[in-house]
């Protein structure tokens, strides 16, 4: 999740998430480590969310202009999310069940070769007549449909909620199951919440929020790594439709011969265990007090208990493990976040003036300790990991972390006649995750608007409801340094033998630097809200510019020091842009008919590296092998942007052709004309960042029923389409059917290259596509039923039916242009290396009130 | 009843806000820099940690970079490998940038052992060594940083912080000179017989620097100087199961040879 584009290039880009007070950034989301790497390739971390059951959420809001998100100082400067839960409420017991039930798909399989074409390209690839016969193969093994499937999803809540004047309540149950469009895969999460508020006397009033949840999500792996076990859809895309998926007794069949070295891609998911298990408390208490008039005071004390295992397991009808004889372990990490907020608040008017101060202290601690057990050669695959005595082979890891923030807010509200507002806003934030000479930073923003609708001259007039212009500028940070960064660490850096013994050898791991800090930005953002016909229409827009400085980097310095990179604060980003979005009730009759459309538009640059070079190419990318870097760092275009060759065709027979290449090949563009083809012809290829994108909301209901359509559009990004560096790189995977085109001496083809293993394929324009799309992300049609009786038994109780992602209009030739291989990384954005792609659903449910 | 509650939040808020000062960053699963290079065993373990890529060296980039830009092989084309076979290769060829790393990483440890362990209490002797053994790995690193790229920049001291990372490129002959310099202190105090099997020693320096005066083209120093290319009596007296005495260029590899 993005808002208002991207401010970082090795911090998190995320925003931050407050639930009930309580902020969650993702890096506060562990994951365990440990066992077989097979299926942890991805890093795609669950988001935040994920743990929290969405039935409870009562309202969410967003904050982007500085001034709101000042107060959360350096922690803000990617916006802030605020989720706020249901809530109890005096009056009668309300008990509600929810819950809808439905099936999964994926949007489209992609067209590759079947068995006879496969075999006829591994004749021509190999020069040999490994496959005699290719039309007795016919149309061979489908591995995309044996990978995939129709999945179902399930969710069911119940809650109760009530309470008198003194006490209110809210307490609910769910369970929730996915099921994965990948076999194997399922997400199940169960959650308890206990909402509470307690009047203790009228000036006292006490509560809390908790929650559990117990998530187990068994992973499909997915992997950008091509050569090694990769994951369930990457190797169905590579396999060999020639191959048989079962072997005689029904088991994921291994392979012999010159097929020794194929992973059968079921095996992905048949033969290995990839679960992670997560226990967490979400909770706080609080205390409002009412101290005298207008002074209030509130405390709150919360705490995150994170508690993630791993299970790994890969057996030996996998041939990676068959070769270590089984492979497999165990992980955990416990993460406990300790939040203590005091808040006092003045609110006093006299005459036309009113005035509140509030003052805002608050401490977070983080200590996250982890350990990772990896086996090999098990005597069997009989216990999986549950026995890791048995495993001749064990490596061990383990890890202990701590951050600290504290923050000391003060805030400032004025206004004058409820028509001139001003708002001051000032927050000092120390880290330890700041080097020595920064330990506090210090964040202002100030923010005014004017509300034009309560001016006299503007009362005489009815078509204008409400009119109010908004000005702000303030700075915010970001501090989602990753740990201990600034200081030198000393560690154990391999090994070496000496007499036959490995002897551990400890040297520095990184250089120190005792200056980095927070990333700052600066914002400044002008509104306006405008309401007409009695606020049935109400627009808002926004122009923004947001200047981010101090932006954390890990640069790339001379290997001649010893390092390859050091982490500081080096280069500049700005992202401006304008925001817009109208709701408006266009019919309020018995037809009812609510448009809320938004369009935002945001364009990202670079404009400062580190004042030496004007260029980077991050070496930590996580690209296809032997594409490590996707995209560069370069003043004055955006992060992100797509870097490679310019395509230029194939090489014919007969023309003049280069070193190394032979005709069929792929003739790449000498682009800076010196005659010979190098690093140097590469250039920017492509921006993964997206022209503008909207989304439109209609809802209608008549009588009883209602009717719901969202539509997402996203506009003029590009996407890198990175698998087909393999599916069209006329080695050894299958091919995409567009291959069946190749380069032959008698099909000169100037788009696709010759079969042939080993040939130099880069990244170029050529895997660049247009990933426009427009969505149909939700359709709802429901029915609420009538009060039945005098009793009103099931009233406002609803049924529906609702399908998501259900049409889907792109050019893009991938699984699926809402793509991003590498989660949440900065530098990797729109690549599409094959994870698992985006389902469409269809869901039937209900919400009875009992 | 309310005012206890009161008093307990604002008790526990305010034990809360004091708690809140101390912001220095506790590591606790390594090991900061003033709390190494104290003893003995912290010297031996950055000793070795200069080793280390001597071992990422010759396992494999070390012997494939020459062997696949020589004609007895036709690598497989995966990683960039047959651009060497073709001589196609660019900095950015993953072999030759390992090359280069590996060699580059060895220099900077070698010193920060050479930086640091000079003050460290300990057996004066094996410091000697130590301190010995860690001029025979920046004159290995530096010899073959020399013969294999030419110019390349010369690291006197440890990487410490930013400002210190780029260094201009220094000759090839001054390369040399570096690589000589180091060897002759090797020389100096490395003992007869390596303290264990794996670690550098006088007969391997010896050879080492022989090698450098001829590379280097100083042919006089290396036949008929002080310390004579092969002195082959004096290696048949070495400690005769250490090299093969047919073949003393194979010292080096014995000595190298790591058992994984």
């Amino acid at each position: 999740m993005r808002i208002r584009g991207n401010n970082s290039i090795s911090g998190s880009s995320e925003p931050l998430y407050v639930i009930d007070g309580f902020p969650i950034a993702g890096s506060d989301n562990p994951t365990a480590t440990g066992g077989s790497t097979i299926g942890t390739e991805n890093g795609n971390r669950l988001s935040v969310l994920s743990t929290l059951n969405p039935n409870d959420i009562e309202s969410i809001e967003v904050l982007k202009d500085a001034s709101a998100t000042a107060i959360y100082g350096t922690r803000g400067a990617n916006g802030v999310v605020l989720i706020s839960t249901k809530r109890g409420k005096a009056g009668k017991t309300k008990v509600s069940y929810e819950g809808y039930y439905g099936t999964q798909k994926i949007n489209k399989v992609l067209d590759l070769m079947n068995a006879e074409q496969y075999a006829l390209y591994e004749n021509e690839l190999s020069g040999q007549l490994l496959n005699p016969d290719p039309k007795s193969l016919g149309v061979g093994t489908n591995w995309q449909n044996l990978v995939f499937r129709t999945a179902p999803i399930q969710s069911h809540q119940v809650s109760i909620s009530g309470g008198n004047e003194k006490t209110q309540y809210n307490i609910s149950l769910s369970h929730f199951n996915q099921e994965g469009i990948v076999i194997t895969s399922n997400f199940n999460r169960s959650s308890m919440r206990i909402n509470l508020d307690n009047m203790v006397n009228k000036n006292l009033k006490i509560g809390t929020n908790i929650t559990y949840n117990y998530a187990i999500n068994n992973t499909a792996a997915t992997a950008s790594s091509a050569d090694v076990a990769g994951g369930g859809v990457v190797l169905a895309l590579q396999a060999s439709p020639i191959l048989s998926a079962f072997d005689a007794n029904g088991r994921t069949a291994v392979y012999d011969g010159r097929f020794a070295d194929a992973i059968n891609p079921l095996s992905l998911a048949y033969s290995v265990t990839n679960r992670n298990t997560t226990n967490r408390f979400l909770g706080n208490i609080f205390a409002d007090w009412t101290i005298g008039k207008g002074l209030t005071y509130r405390a709150s004390f919360g705490s995150d208990l994170i508690s993630d295992t791993r299970d790994a397991y890969a057996d030996r009808y996998l041939r990676p493990a068959a070769i270590v004889n089984g492979i497999g372990g165990k992980g955990t990490v416990s993460s406990n976040t300790f939040l203590h907020e005091s808040m006092l608040n003045y609110q006093k008017s006299f005459g036309q003036h009113g005035l509140t101060f509030t003052g805002v202290f608050s401490t977070q601690s983080q200590i996250q300790a982890s350990d990772a057990i990896t086996g090999q050669q098990f005597p069997n695959d009989l216990v999986l990991n549950n026995n890791l005595g048995q495993a001749a082979v064990v490596t061990i890891a383990s890890d202990k972390q701590k951050w600290r923030l504290d923050s000391y807010t003060g805030r400032i509200n004025y206004n004058f006649k409820s028509k001139y507002l001003l708002t001051l806003t000032g927050r000092v934030d120390g880290s330890s995750r700041f080097g020595l000479n920064n330990k506090y930073g210090f964040f202002p923003s100030v923010a005014t608007a004017w509300r034009v609708s309560e001016e006299s001259f503007m009362k005489k007039q009815n078509l204008i409801s409400d009119l109010k212009v908004r000005l702000s500028y303030g700075f915010t940070g970001n501090a989602d340094i990753p740990l201990y960064n600034s200081l030198a660490r000393l560690s154990s850096v391999g090994n070496y033998n000496f007499n036959n013994t490995r002897t551990i050898g400890i040297a520095t791991a990184n250089i120190a630097n005792p200056d980095l800090k927070w990333e700052k930005s600066a914002q400044a953002d002008l509104g306006i809200d405008f309401g007409i016909f009695n606020n049935r229409v109400l627009i808002t827009a926004d122009v923004y510019q947001k200047k981010t400085n101090d932006l954390l980097l890990s640069r790339s310095v001379p290997l001649s020091s010893g390092f390859a990179s050091v982490f500081g604060n080096f280069g500049s980003v700005e992202n401006k842009g304008i925001e817009f979005s109208v709701n408006a009730n266009v019919l309020t009759g018995a037809v009812k008919w609510d448009i809320n459309g938004n369009f935002s538009a945001n364009r990202n640059k670079l404009t400062l590296i580190d004042g030496v070079r004007n260029q980077i190419i991050p070496t930590n990318g996580n690209g296809v092998a032997a594409f490590a870097n996707t995209s560069i760092l370069r003043v004055g275009a955006p992060i992100g942007s797509f870097y490679g060759y310019f395509f230029d065709g194939i090489y014919q027979t007969g023309e003049v052709l280069p070193t190394g290449r032979t005709p069929g090949n792929i003739r790449y563009l000498d682009y800076n004309k010196d005659g010979v083809l190098s690093a140097a012809d590469q250039d920017i290829i492509g921006n993964p960042n997206p022209d503008y994108i909207f989304g439109l909301t209609n809802n209608l209901r008549y009588k009883n029923f209602d009717l719901s359509l969202f539509i997402q559009g996203v506009q003029g990004n590009d996407i890198f389409n990175a698998a087909r560096l393999r599916s069209e790189g006329g080695a050894g995977p299958n091919q995409n059917i567009t291959m069946l085109n190749r380069w032959t001496p008698t099909n000169p083809s100037n788009l696709y290259p010759k079969a042939s293993a080993g040939q130099r394929i880069n990244q170029s324009d050529i895997h660049i596509e247009d990933g426009s799309f427009v969505r149909f992300k939700n359709f709802t049609i429901g029915y609420t039923l009538p009060s039945i009786g005098k009793k009103a038994f099931l009233a406002n109780s609803r049924i529906y039916l609702s399908a998501n992602n259900f049409v889907t209009i792109t050019k893009y030739s991938g699984y699926d242009p809402e793509v991003n291989t590498s989660g949440q990384n900065n530098l990797n954005l729109g690549v599409d290396n094959i994870g698992n792609p985006i389902a469409k659903s269809f869901l039937a449910g209900m919400q009875i009130n009992f | 009843m309310k005012n206890r509650i009161i008093q307990f939040v604002v008790g526990v808020a305010f034990i809360a806000m004091f708690g809140a000062c101390n912001l220095a960053e506790e590591p606790y699963s390594f090991v900061s820099p003033d709390q190494f290079y104290t003893s003995a065993a912290d010297a031996e373990a950055a000793l070795t940690a200069a080793y280390t890529p001597v071992t990422d060296l010759y396992s494999r980039v070390g012997t494939q970079l020459p062997d696949y830009s020589a004609d007895q092989c036709f690598p497989r084309a995966v990683v960039g490998r047959e651009q060497l076979t073709v001589f196609s290769y660019d900095a950015t060829n993953d072999l030759v940038g390992q090359y280069w790393q590996h060699c580059f990483n060895g220099v900077n440890r070698a010193n920060q052992v050479l930086d640091n362990v000079g003050k460290i209490s300990m057996d004066e002797t094996r410091k000697k060594q130590i301190m010995a053994e860690a001029y025979f790995l920046r004159g290995l690193y530096y010899f073959h940083l020399a013969k294999t790229f030419g110019d390349v920049p010369l690291k006197l001291t440890s990487t410490k912080d930013i400002s210190t990372t780029e260094t201009a490129k220094s000759p090839v002959a001054e390369v040399y000179a570096f690589a000589i310099k180091d060897l002759e202190q090797a020389v100096k105090d490395l003992p007869q017989t390596p303290k264990d099997k794996g670690r550098a020693a006088w007969g391997p320096a010896i050879g080492l620097l022989a090698k450098a005066y001829l590379y280097a083209g100083n042919n006089t120093k290396a036949a008929s100087g002080e310390k004579p290319l092969f002195l082959c009596k004096i290696l048949r007296g070495y400690n005769s199961h250490h090299f093969h005495k047919k073949h003393p260029s194979q010292l080096l590899a014995h000595v190298f040879r790591t058992i994984n």
